[in-house]
């Protein structure tokens, strides 16, 4: 219903969507968008680079909950902890055609960060209130999709907007937003068009599509866009020995990563070596595998803690090991690993979202945490910037995080991701945290599914149906009058 | 009489009282919040713009006392979720399809429930009775959403006679209402024949063979009417469970509902509508038990005259 400042492709390569092109100014810090002169709102008034730059302010200035993900920009965690208005904000409309952001350091991925930037129209928000899109008589957006009804039980109906002239192809007139029954068989059914088949899908599940050809032949391989691990809390003093390296690669060495992936993942799950993941752009597992944390070694394990002053993990304080949602199954082989290869003993904590939020990153009064991490946008910088001091996770790393920084600064794309792999093989090194693996999935959809969208990628990856939900789903694809399906009703 | 409904109104009072705010308070110290749903915490001042917007900067006492002022008034606030409506909005615009599902199951697992269990205290030890007990404890022992999504493979992936979910007229509920409610008649049966079979070995039973009543009759007046007594008790709460409790259903099959908010409610911390949902759920279950007991006594004449007499 609202327009990008930048798209991602199928191939997760970032391209002009609410802009017409993007180029970076001389001073290395500006990036200055050209917006499409042709693009409207739902009323017909044109969408200016005023309402791009009052969008990111209004939120930035008034309590964001995710202010964190735009800190690149200039001033941008200053105005969102309330220390500078939101005039500060380093964004500008040049013209009305014309927007400038600038950034604290040189940000060659700022144009794929744009991708979740979505413009609101300031007329209406003044005259209907912060509301206005959620009532069709206010609804006023950018995108090819115009809200006609909203109703919170049974959904939201979409008609093309026909005023419409932005990059998006649309091939359906309506599109009908609501509940929709669950299942495999719903899928069969045709009432659903997407299935995910993963690790938690039951086997009884997997081996029936397995059995049916065209179930099978609708199967197709999702790239993993998620990295679990498990963090330390290495803040000096807090909760020690964790703060002291030694002991971090003894329980990292003790932990037989291949094995509990292959088992605990059941075929859905690939070995995390570092923070990206495999076939993600910048992924350097080749090398990453083979930095000591990620060797297991008991024996080596434990010399290294008796060498800390813990010998068969006596006098070893026990830690709470937290969780978010649930406790991981992994979480519990780590547990398990570290008793009998090291003789330490952690207690497992589920919590919620928030409430494991609050405890592991908010206080930071979580000793040990079990979390996980999906990309946002197709650079390594998704995966590695939570990472830099003032990020989330409770330790201090100056000096990796001037590397990182100088690293992911530099303009030139071979070189900065040759600098940034180094800086990833620091943070492995550093044993912060301990990568444990990055699930995958097969995303089902039907044989008669037609277009772009529901071709694989370069990757051999399917991303047409919402890849991560990073790329806009359901554009590019369309029905074809193949009968291929006709057979899972018998006919 | 009308001292015992007015105890009973002043008890459900209290009781709302007491679960209201034990409920506000338990939600809002628990670690976390609402606004806690991100990958990388809030910053301090962004934490408190939102707290302030949404009157959760103030002590927790004081947000109960402003909560309650305004719940009396029927207004139980805004939901964090669903920000154009109200809490009450909301309600009446789910508890509908809720209902309407849980009611129709109710109905359907009663009826079959009631019939198998009055044959099988009928014939008791027979072998009718051997196989309705043996096939409602299997059939009480199937999840109801397993059973969704057995029904949906058949009747709409592989017959294509029925939707397989969704909300659009009746044929969307046949499917729905049979996997809510089928699992529920084995519990329905067996309670009903346990009831009978209490009922038919009294005394006043084999009295009224003795005088020579035929047996539809003494089934119908003697035995029946005894039975109902533990039947409704039982049953009557049924409905405004199974109006409320139907979420797996209704994620198996899309169906809009109470049950799915009130999880999605409480996942997202949307403390308005978390307490507006639990004091609407207490606030009917309170009723539905207090209607059955006044039943009670208008089935069972025994219950007035001991109410006369205390």
């Amino acid at each position: 219903m609202s327009t990008r400042l930048v798209g991602l492709d199928f191939n997760g390569d970032p391209y002009p969507a609410g802009c017409e092109s993007y180029r970076i100014l001389e001073d290395g810090l500006t990036w200055e968008f050209k917006l499409r002169k042709e693009l409207t709102f739902t009323d017909g008034s044109p969408v200016t680079a005023q309402d791009w730059e009052w969008t990111m302010k209004r939120a930035m200035g008034s309590g964001y909950d995710y202010a964190w993900y735009y800190s690149d920009i200039k001033n941008a965690s200053k105005v969102s902890g309330g220390q500078l208005p939101a005039e500060e904000l380093g964004i500008k409309a040049v013209d009305d055609f014309t927007l400038q952001i600038s950034t604290e350091l040189p940000t060659p991925y700022l144009p794929s960060v744009m991708c979740w930037f979505l413009v609101m129209s300031k007329k209406a928000y003044e005259t209907a209130g912060e509301m206005y899109e959620l009532d069709p008589k206010t609804f006023n957006g950018s995108g090819p999709w115009t809200l006609v009804k909203l109703d919170r039980a049974t959904g939201c109906e979409w008609e093309v907007n026909k005023k419409y002239k932005g990059v998006r192809t649309v091939y359906f007139e309506k599109c009908h937003e609501g509940p929709l029954a669950g299942g495999l068989a719903a899928y069969m059914a045709g009432e659903t068009i997407f299935y995910s088949v993963g690790a938690g899908t039951p086997p009884g599940e997997q081996a029936f599509i397995n059995t049916s050809p065209i179930l099978r032949a609708e199967t197709h391989p999702v790239a993993p866009y998620l990295t679990d691990y498990f963090g330390f809390n290495t803040l000096p003093g807090k909760f020690a020995p964790l703060d002291n390296p030694d002991v971090r690669l003894a329980m990292c060495k003790a932990i037989d990563k291949a094995t509990i992936v292959a088992q605990v993942g059941k075929g859905f799950a690939l070995p995390a070596w570092g923070m990206l993941p495999k076939g993600f752009p910048g992924n350097n597992d080749d090398v990453l595998k083979e930095l000591e944390p990620n060797k297991f070694d008991p024996e080596a394990a434990k010399q290294l803690l008796s060498k800390a002053g813990y010998a068969d993990g006596k006098g070893f304080p026990e830690f709470e090991f937290w969780c978010r949602g649930s406790v991981s199954a992994y979480a519990e082989a780590v547990q398990a690993a570290w008793k009998d290869n090291l003789g330490i003993k952690v207690t497992l904590k589920g919590a919620d979202y928030s409430g494991f939020t609050e405890q592991a990153f908010g206080q930071k009064a979580a000793p040990i945490y079990w979390v996980a991490y999906q990309l946002d946008y197709f650079d390594p910088a998704t995966f590695l910037n939570i990472w830099r001091d003032g990020g989330r996770h409770p330790c201090e790393m100056p000096e990796w995080t001037a590397q990182y920084n100088a690293a992911n600064s530099i303009m030139d794309p071979v070189k900065r991701f040759e600098a940034v792999k180094k800086a990833e093989i620091a943070l492995v090194d550093s044993t912060v945290f301990f990568g444990m693996d990055s699930p995958f999935s097969y995303t089902m959809f039907p044989c008669n599914l037609a277009g772009p969208g529901a071709m694989p990628n370069r990757n051999g990856f399917s991303m047409g149906t919402g890849g991560g939900s990073v790329i806009e789903a359901y554009q590019h694809l369309h029905w074809s009058n193949s009968i291929c399906r006709d057979a899972l009703k018998g006919k | 009489m009308l001292n015992y409904v007015l105890r009973r109104f002043l008890g459900i009072l209290i009781m709302l009282l007491l679960l209201s705010f034990v409920t506000f308070v338990l939600s809002r110290t628990v670690p976390g919040g609402p606004f806690g749903k991100v990958e990388v915490p809030m910053g301090k001042k962004q934490l408190e713009l939102f707290k302030a917007k949404y009157g959760l900067d103030k002590p927790i006492l004081e947000q109960y006392v402003t909560w309650l002022g305004q719940a009396v008034r029927l207004d139980f606030g805004v939901p964090f979720t669903a920000p154009e409506m109200t809490v009450t909005g909301l309600i009446f615009k789910l508890l509908p399809y809720s209902a309407l599902l849980g009611f129709l199951a109710c109905v359907f697992s009663l009826t079959v429930g009631i019939i198998l269990g009055m044959i099988a205290a009928a014939h008791q030890n027979s072998w009718l009775d051997n196989a309705i007990v043996t096939y409602s404890i299997v059939v009480g022992s199937i999840p109801a959403f397993v059973l969704g999504f057995v029904v949906v493979y058949v009747f709409a992936a592989k017959l294509a006679i029925l939707p397989a979910g969704g909300w659009g007229g009746p044929k969307y509920l046949v499917l729905p209402v049979f996997a809510y409610g089928f699992p529920a008649i084995g519990g329905v049966a067996r309670w009903t024949r346990q009831c009978m079979v209490d009922t038919i070995s009294s005394d006043y039973v084999r009295t009224a063979y003795a005088k020579g009543l035929v047996r539809s009759q003494v089934m119908s007046k003697h035995v029946l009417r005894n039975a109902l007594i533990p039947m409704v008790t039982s049953f009557l709460p049924m409905f405004p469970g199974m109006m409320t409790g139907s979420m797996f259903i209704e994620m198996v099959f899309g169906l809009p509902g109470l049950g799915k908010q009130f999880v999605l409610s409480s996942t997202n911390r949307d403390y308005p509508m978390v307490l507006g949902i639990t004091v609407f759920w207490a606030l009917l279950l309170s009723v539905t038990y207090f209607i059955t007991d006044i039943l009670y006594g208008v089935i069972d004449p025994r219950v007035r005259i001991t109410q006369k007499s205390s």
